[in-house]
């Protein structure tokens, strides 16, 4: 019987997944701080399209997340 | 009047006192997290050939709440709103802020009632997830000889056919909102605009079409199943320590019904709008 490795898949799956969209969501903060810093009466319109971005950013980490459960409980 | 204040004041600190005692013997009951979860909604019972699943379920309650609680708000309108009325007021003029500012006046007020019944629907089917002896309720069944623990109740959108199915309606809506707007021949126009490009472009804008309604559904799917299964680890691991994380999972409801609700929005104006305008100048004669 082959090894199992669709734990390590998982584990992998989730693991680079998540590179980009921490990266991502840092840009989008650091670009909304100095938003709010440069111009502060701005900071409700800003704060929802962070929200909004920080949101999409973060579903490509579930996409991951998704394809690791899929492998998990295969 | 200052009795009155007294009372509710002791009222809170009952409830602080009590609180605090619970979380205080909590920690010496041994946590035993035999919770699991699985990707796909367990079905309770069989309608003819239709699985009738938890998931399933709990989406009805959570959708005879709402209907039960709209309707009482709103059985006595008055012109100097009540506690209920002021309330509803509040979330209708926020969703309809949000309508108006990104599809303008006209065809804001037409997309808010889907807009909107999204945004309330995704928050409250979420944030019901966090209350007690939700999913702790067991029914035990037993298949082959063993015996398997089905929660009664599971999160709505912790099952695809709920999210694709909201995902499948949203598209449907502002892909008919295009056609409205442009007709089936200025839609094909739109997609293949430099027309010596349309060969590569054309595939492309219709996949993005389509992911569209991939991405919409996995979203909502996958943060609320992750948000349980982190519960459920974080139960085992912290213990009571879950309440912190349980806080989290609230702001991350809402992130999510935003964020559903305001991409629906988004892809509707873009579709009513045409794409945007960052082609240049001399591409403007495609409007």
């Amino acid at each position: 019987m082959p090894p199992d490795f669709t734990t390590l898949a998982a584990g992998i799956a989730i693991g680079l997944g998540a590179i980009g969209p921490g990266v991502g969501i840092g840009i989008a903060v650091r670009g909304a701080m100095e938003a709010i810093g440069r111009n502060p009466e701005t900071e409700n319109a800003v704060r929802t399209t962070m929200i909004l971005g920080v949101g999409l950013a973060e579903a490509v980490a579930i996409y991951a997340f998704v394809i690791a459960i899929i492998l998990v409980f295969k | 009047m200052k009795s009155s204040k007294l009372r509710k004041n002791a009222l809170l600190y009952g409830f602080l006192v009590v609180a605090a005692v619970v979380l205080v013997l909590s920690f010496f009951i041994p946590s035993t997290s035999q919770v699991t979860a699985t990707p796909a909604a367990e079905n309770l019972f069989y309608v003819g050939p239709f699985g009738i699943s938890n998931s399933f379920v709990m989406m009805l309650l959570v959708m005879a709440g709402l209907v039960l609680f709209a309707y009482f708000a709103t059985r006595k309108i008055q012109l100097v709103p009540g506690r209920l009325q002021s309330m509803l007021e509040m979330l209708v003029e926020m969703v309809l802020g949000l309508c108006e500012n990104a599809a303008g006046r006209r065809a804001g007020r037409i997309i808010l009632p889907l807009v909107g019944t999204i945004f309330i629907y995704v928050l409250i089917a979420n944030w019901v997830t966090l209350l007690p002896g939700f999913g702790t309720v067991w029914l035990s069944e037993v298949s082959n000889g063993v015996t398997e623990q089905i929660p009664l109740l599971r999160a709505a959108n912790a099952d695809i056919n709920m999210t694709l199915a909201m995902a499948i309606f949203a598209f449907l809506a502002f892909q008919y909102a295009g056609l409205k707007a442009h007709g089936i021949k200025g839609r094909i126009k739109e997609m293949a605009t430099p027309l010596y490009l349309s060969p590569l472009l054309f595939p492309i804008h219709i996949i993005s079409e389509l992911s569209r309604l991939i991405s919409l559904s996995f979203r909502l799917f996958g943060n609320t199943f992750a948000g349980e299964i982190l519960l459920i680890l974080m139960v085992g691991l912290a213990g009571p320590g879950v309440v912190l994380f349980m806080g989290l999972e609230m702001l991350f409801a809402y992130i999510q019904a935003l964020v559903f609700s305001v991409l629906t929005l988004v892809y509707t104006s873009l579709a009513l709008g045409g794409f945007p305008a960052d082609h240049g100048p001399h591409e403007s004669h495609s409007s």
